[in-house]
């Protein structure tokens, strides 16, 4: 994975690149060219001068002197007869330098005297390894400051411009639909950026509508059923109060006690999960976790006791944490039901407080739950114990209002749920 | 003792009407806001049982009449919603007790008896039943001016069975009373045969006849 920036760069420093290396002949091309022919012009004015100032006063006998006052300009016999000017390239050696040197040389047929002769002027031309220096040097420089400035600039570009675009992916990683950001994305002046906003804010905003529907669709349908179930109940036991029965029919009405038992707790629960996020727990007190855990405990120890499981406190010095009172004891009540639940005879619970950290373990039948889906709703991994599926989604959701830690672990047969009640202690 | 029911479901009226004629109160049902408003100002009642939501209004708005017409009556919520805000606000408007729907028929009888003893016989803390001595403030019981030392526990029981006396209370509906919203977590509630069989060991122990019979191990009843 590459940041968008990198592969920009990557194309532009290429091109770049690229276009510098194709470049540099031409120019070095160029370059020469344009050196020669100034040469050239320079090599003609100056044999122009020579013959219209120099060339009148200059006798046959003047040569020989002539030549030794003018180094870059010699009068010579021709070796063969010519008559137009020409030019031509050669290599010479520069005495200054030891070095043979490229030299541009201009043969003017002169007549001295009557006489025919060559003027041989030359001016030295641009050293090849040094034009090419200099070029490589000018392109190589060129091309660190190209990068460097594509640098800066896509850097400030991406910082400044796709500003944004990194302010909305923000806001999309952090989205929670169960608590929704109430301020939508901005407006942006960027055509691409604004369409990305819109498009976000439509989508959250069907999405919520959807995911709200749904939860109220699901507490209105949980408030219908209650009155149903109340008849259902209520019927029941108007007709306990009608014996005789026979064995039959008893256990017919005691079925159905269960079974609206199951009913209700079943529709308390799916209240009480579609409400968990949309209820503010206000009413936040200090509470002693010892005191809380023993005291909701003696719910239970009846149900406990009657299947013969031991419980065992190991609870720490006073522990106080700052929570709503209902949704802890919510919290406990659907921890300590799910040990009773899934034990089994003679089966042992221990609750465990150490420090902010509670875990409350117990033996089970199961083997290791797989994490996977776990606090689900409805994921049930036993069939014989008769739980519906929403108590440790119930946990989950009290976990994550009011940000609690919560895990699950395995460990000597026996199954652990572990809440913390300081967010880092996990 | 007269009772009022303004409920509009009426399957679940006429079941509270046959639990509560069954132990010598003269029930009268309401199905509407309007009906109910009318039997208010008209009739006198010891208890009104209210549901929150009417056709035609708002139980809540019925129980603010009530108290604006100064009428004496206990009165009870029956709602749908178990929503904490509207069990106070229910509380706060004037109601003398709050009940959450599905409930059983024994718990809405033993609050009534609570709360029309409350109303009626406010100076009245000691409950006299056959040979039984309930005294409410110090949660002691006494037979034939014997002390029986009973749990926290059987003395609920105890109350919750004289107060639906004559009427089989199921073992879910006692559960429920002992161990609070928890019990319908489990389907199993035979844990209450073990608290009703020492309660009726030490007040046959206390020379106390054997009032407590069991129906068919699905539920008691506290016979006179």
């Amino acid at each position: 994975m590459k940041r968008l920036i990198s592969r920009t760069m990557f194309y532009q420093a290429v091109f770049s690149s690229v276009l510098l290396l194709i470049s540099a002949p031409f120019f070095y091309g160029l370059m020469q060219y344009i050196y020669r022919h100034q040469t050239d012009e320079t090599l003609t004015h100056r044999s122009q001068y020579f013959v219209s100032n120099t060339l009148p006063h200059l006798q046959s006998s003047n040569i020989a002197e002539w030549n030794r006052t003018n180094s870059d300009q010699r009068i010579s016999l021709p070796e063969r007869p010519f008559y137009r000017p020409f030019f031509c390239d050669t290599f010479m050696i520069d005495s200054a330098e030891m070095e043979t040197e490229p030299y541009r040389i201009l043969y003017t047929p002169i007549r001295i005297d009557g006489e025919q002769y060559v003027l041989r002027q030359r001016l030295s031309l641009l050293e090849r390894e040094d034009a090419i220096r200099g070029i490589v040097g000018i392109y190589m420089g060129l091309l660190v400051c190209l990068l460097a400035g594509l640098y800066l600039i896509n850097r400030r570009i991406s910082k400044i411009l796709w500003k944004p675009f990194y302010d909305t992916l923000a806001y999309i990683g952090h989205f929670d639909i169960e608590q929704p950001d109430l301020h939508k994305l901005p407006d942006l002046p960027i055509i691409e950026f604004n369409q990305l906003n819109q498009a976000i804010n439509s989508l959250i905003a069907k999405n919520s509508r959807s995911y709200f529907n749904e939860k109220e669709f699901v507490e209105n349908a949980a408030h219908e059923l209650q009155t149903p179930i109340a008849v259902f109940q209520s019927r029941l036991d108007v007709l306990l109060q009608k014996p005789p029965f026979t064995n039959e029919q008893a256990a017919t009405i005691q079925s159905l006690y269960v079974a609206a038992a199951r009913l209700s707790r079943l529709n308390k629960n799916l209240l009480t999960l579609a409400k968990i996020d949309a209820t503010n727990y206000h009413d936040i007190q200090q509470l002693n976790l010892n005191e809380c855990l023993q005291s909701t405990w003696s719910n239970f120890s009846d149900q406990a006791e009657n299947e013969r499981i031991k419980v065992a406190f190991f609870l720490a010095d006073d522990t106080m944490i700052s929570a709503n009172p209902d949704i802890f004891e919510l919290l406990l009540n659907n921890l300590f039901s799910n040990a009773i639940r899934h034990n089994y005879s003679n089966g042992s619970i221990e609750i465990t407080l150490k420090g902010k950290v509670l875990e409350v373990s117990n033996t089970a039948i199961a083997p290791e739950l797989p994490a996977e889906g776990l606090f689900h709703r409805f994921t049930t991994f036993n069939t014989q114990t008769k739980g519906n599926g929403l108590g440790l989604a119930i946990v989950a959701a009290i976990c994550k209002k009011c940000r609690w830690g919560i895990r699950y672990s395995y460990r000597n047969f026996r199954h652990s749920f572990i809440v913390s009640f300081a967010e880092t202690d996990l | 003792m007269k009772l009022l029911i303004v409920e509009d479901e009426s399957m679940l009226a006429q079941s509270i009407s046959d639990c509560f004629s069954g132990e010598g109160y003269i029930c009268e049902i309401a199905v509407t806001y309007a009906e109910g408003l009318e039997k208010i100002m008209q009739y006198e009642y010891d208890c009104i049982l209210l549901d929150v939501m009417l056709p035609g209004g708002s139980g809540i708005t019925l129980l603010e009449e009530i108290r604006s017409l100064q009428k004496p009556a206990g009165v009870i919520i029956i709602s749908a919603r178990n929503a904490l805000e509207d069990k106070v606000s229910g509380l706060k408007t004037g109601a003398d007790d709050y009940l959450t729907k599905p409930f059983h028929l024994s718990e809405l009888s033993a609050r009534v008896y609570s709360v029309i003893r409350r109303k009626k016989f406010e100076s009245v803390n000691v409950i006299k039943e056959a040979e039984v001595e309930i005294d409410l403030l110090a949660k002691t019981v006494h037979v034939h001016d014997r002390h029986v030392v009973l749990t926290k526990k059987e003395f609920d029981l105890l109350l919750f069975l004289v107060s639906n006396r004559n009427w089989v209370s199921s073992k879910s509906a006692l559960a429920e009373h002992l161990s609070g919203d928890t019990a319908d977590m489990f389907s199993n509630h035979d844990y209450v045969y073990a608290h009703i069989k020492n309660l009726k060991r030490k007040l046959s122990e206390a020379g106390c006849a054997d009032h407590i019979k069991t129906v068919y191990g699905m539920g008691y009843k506290w016979e006179t």
